[in-house]
């Protein structure tokens, strides 16, 4: 990666485990990722391969006692997270980091209605707006993610799935944050609310210079809506670069080409679909070599011993013996 | 020809809100016959998952049927629910809340099992979670752990083995795969697909994702604000989708590659559609681009072609 200038967040060497009562899981391995100003990256990649724990480092919202961040470092327009004292990080998260959440109830109040509960965050951020303002300002909100405004009295268990999550979605954008970690924001919406929430976060994007980390498993959403994408495999970062660059699928590793390869076709019919053979190794147990090579129809038998290291050209990286002294991807 | 495996009459369910009465889900008929799978689709939103439940009794019907083989399970009484959750079931959209935190993965499976006394010894039950789990994906070693710790595909194969546990010959699958990364996304269908040839279910398949539908379902229902607005065999509804709802939505779909990129998108517009006390007329209208006037009046259901239903005065 281009070291020269800063970026506004630098993720470096982040080493992350969950330490349960019968096992250390290693939930994310030594792994880097930089995101700029303005920039959307999409984050793909198994479930299980460490995603929801980075964004989770990030605002150092790990479950206490249990995750624990073993080495490594977050910057934050250059300055350590991992290091900042938690009133400064309180002020961070929110306001200038937003994070939505995989989980919608993990933000939502059940006893709250969701209008108070867009509202807190307005009361939260923007003190100096007159109650008019604010009200307007939620009913706005509603209405871009497409619930009608007369619904704010209502509560959480009185949405669908999908209204809770666009609640959420409205909470987490109202703040007009500098960096938005969206975790798998769309899973629970059809394609063409989808959309309109996507071109919602262009739209924050391009007004505020927000940066957006993009967690999601749908790599038609990364192929449409992101500039870069980071593909993680089992904690670690095994591919990047540029959108045009990874889904030429000229050059891929080989995990990136069968995720390509196990999405069902609008336009053919397959009678069965092609998972990836095997599945991802024991996050409890520490790997030797490629973290891939068990299920790689390329393993050789270096790949069981010697980890790969990243192979970069021309800002498309890829962490695998195959592209080693290769000068054309 | 014996009767479907399951049938809707007019099937509508109501909720009392503070603003009025929501019409979540409105004279919804639909039939689906041994081994066969009825795709659900329609914006968030719009009563898929209340359909599901409906017709599972997880909450009552305002009015209308739905016949298990020909049975009205409306008419049900208490104890005759056993029956019910013996032979229909329901794999959950949310599999965070839907798994109690506090069980571990075992007794989250054997408590169906026990709920519905299909064995008589702890041991026999023991023995019967282990087959499940081994038949849904899940590693035995899983067995002592808490669905916290488990990642997204695991619990989804939970919340899916909890359901298989009784046996049943009718599962509501609401977006069963839609947490999950394509790859986990493919063996969960595939497993689905396989059980289904084995035992002959029948799946009510809700889910977002078109491409999913697409290959899993024999026919599909589309759906908008409660009602449905198109429903035909898959093929025909992919080859000549005539809702201009279903229309909106096949365009939308994203693809995995550049093709689309950059491109002009055109989103839905017009008025958010808001479910309570809705005007009569087709409910599309406000965000229709070809709609007018004739729209305000009655859409029903019309057979346009043979099995293609469409509620559209401007389509057929
Ligand atoms: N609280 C926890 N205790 C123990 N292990 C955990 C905990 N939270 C997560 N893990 C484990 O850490 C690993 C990474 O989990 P994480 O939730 O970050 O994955 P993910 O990439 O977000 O997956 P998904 O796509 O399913 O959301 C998994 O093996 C998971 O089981
Ligand atoms: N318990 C309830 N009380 C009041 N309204 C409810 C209740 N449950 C659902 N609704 C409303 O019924 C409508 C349909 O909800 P439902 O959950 O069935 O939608 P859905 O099609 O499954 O959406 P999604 O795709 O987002 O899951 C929504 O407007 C929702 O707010
Ligand atoms: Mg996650
Ligand atoms: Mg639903």
């Amino acid at each position: 990666m281009e070291e020269s200038k800063v970026s506004l967040l630098e993720i470096d060497a982040l080493t992350v485990e969950y330490r349960t009562d019968d096992a250390i899981v290693h939930a994310v391995n030594d792994l880097d990722l930089r995101l700029d100003k303005g920039e959307t990256r999409g984050l793909v990649g198994e479930t299980g391969a460490g995603k929801t724990t980075l964004a989770l480092s990030v605002l150092r919202l790990l479950p206490e006692r249990v995750g624990h961040i073993a080495g490594g470092s977050i910057r934050y327009e250059g300055r350590e997270l991992l290091q900042m004292p938690e009133a400064e990080m309180l002020a961070l998260r929110g306001k200038r980091i937003s994070m939505i959440f995989q989980d919608p109830m993990t933000s939502l109040n059940p006893t709250h209605t969701v209008g108070d509960q867009i509202l807190e965050v307005l009361n939260l951020h923007f003190p100096e707006m007159t109650k008019q303002q604010k009200e307007a300002k939620v009913d706005e909100m509603m209405t871009l993610v497409g619930i009608p405004p007369s619904r704010k009295t209502d509560f959480p268990h009185q949405f669908s799935g999908g209204m809770k999550q666009r609640i959420v979605i409205a909470m987490a954008l109202v703040a007009e944050p500098e960096l938005l970690l969206a975790d798998e924001p769309t899973t629970a919406l059809d394609v063409t609310i989808q959309a309109q929430i996507l071109e919602l976060i262009r739209n924050l994007k391009n007004q505020f210079h927000t940066a957006v980390l993009l967690i999601t498993h749908d790599l038609g959403v990364v192929a449409e809506f992101c500039d870069t994408v980071s593909v993680v495999y089992a904690g670690r970062v095994v591919e990047y670069g540029t959108v045009e660059a990874v889904f030429e699928k000229k050059n891929n590793h080989p995990y990136t080409a069968g995720l390509f390869g196990c999405i069902p076709d609008l336009k053919d019919d397959q009678p069965r679909l092609h998972p990836i053979a095997g599945r991802m190794s024991d996050p409890r147990v520490v790997h030797e070599g490629c973290c891939f090579c068990d299920r790689c129809d390329h393993a050789m038998e270096r790949c069981k011993t010697v980890a790969p290291a990243m192979h970069v050209h021309k800002g498309h990286g890829i962490a695998c013996h195959l592209f080693e002294n290769r000068e054309d991807f | 020809m014996s009767a479907p495996m399951v049938e809707t009459i007019n099937l509508k369910k109501y909720f009392k809100t503070g603003s009025g009465m929501l019409h979540a889900v409105e004279d919804v008929n639909l039939k689906i016959e041994k081994g066969k799978t009825l795709g659900v689709v329609g914006e968030s939103g719009c009563g898929k998952s209340t359909l599901g439940r409906t017709i599972l009794r997880l909450q009552p019907a305002t009015d209308g049927q739905v016949l298990y083989e020909g049975e009205d399970v409306l008419k049900y009484k208490k104890k005759d629910m056993k029956k019910l959750h013996l032979n229909m079931q329901m794999v959950f959209q949310d599999p965070f809340s839907s798994l109690d935190p506090r069980m571990s993965i075992h007794n989250l499976i054997a408590e169906p099992i026990e709920v519905c006394d299909i064995f008589k010894t702890k041991k026999e039950i023991n023995e019967h979670v282990v087959r499940i789990m081994e038949m849904c994906g899940l590693p035995a070693n899983l067995a002592n752990l808490y669905p916290h710790e488990l990642d997204g595909g695991f619990r989804q194969r939970v919340g899916l083995a909890r359901a298989m546990a009784v046996s049943p010959k009718f599962i509501v699958c609401d977006e069963p795969v839609s947490a999950l990364d394509v790859s986990i996304q493919a063996q969960i269908l595939n497993l689905l697909m396989d059980l289904q040839d084995e035992r002959q279910l029948s799946y009510m398949f809700i889910t977002h994702d078109l491409c999913v539908v697409k290959h899993i379902s024999n026919e599909i229902m589309v759906m908008y604000m409660g009602q449905t607005v198109e429903y035909a065999k898959t093929a025909e509804l992919f080859a000549h989708p005539l809702h201009p709802y279903t229309q909106a939505l096949l365009e939308a779909v994203p693809t995995p590659d550049l093709s689309r990129r950059n491109r002009e998108r055109n989103t839905l517009k017009g008025e958010v559609s808001n479910p309570i006390n809705p005007a009569p007329g087709c409910r599309f209208k406000p965000r229709c681009r070809f709609a007018d006037k004739e729209c305000d009046g009655e859409c029903p259901l019309k057979e346009v072609s043979p099995g293609h239903l469409v509620a559209c005065c401007k389509c057929g």
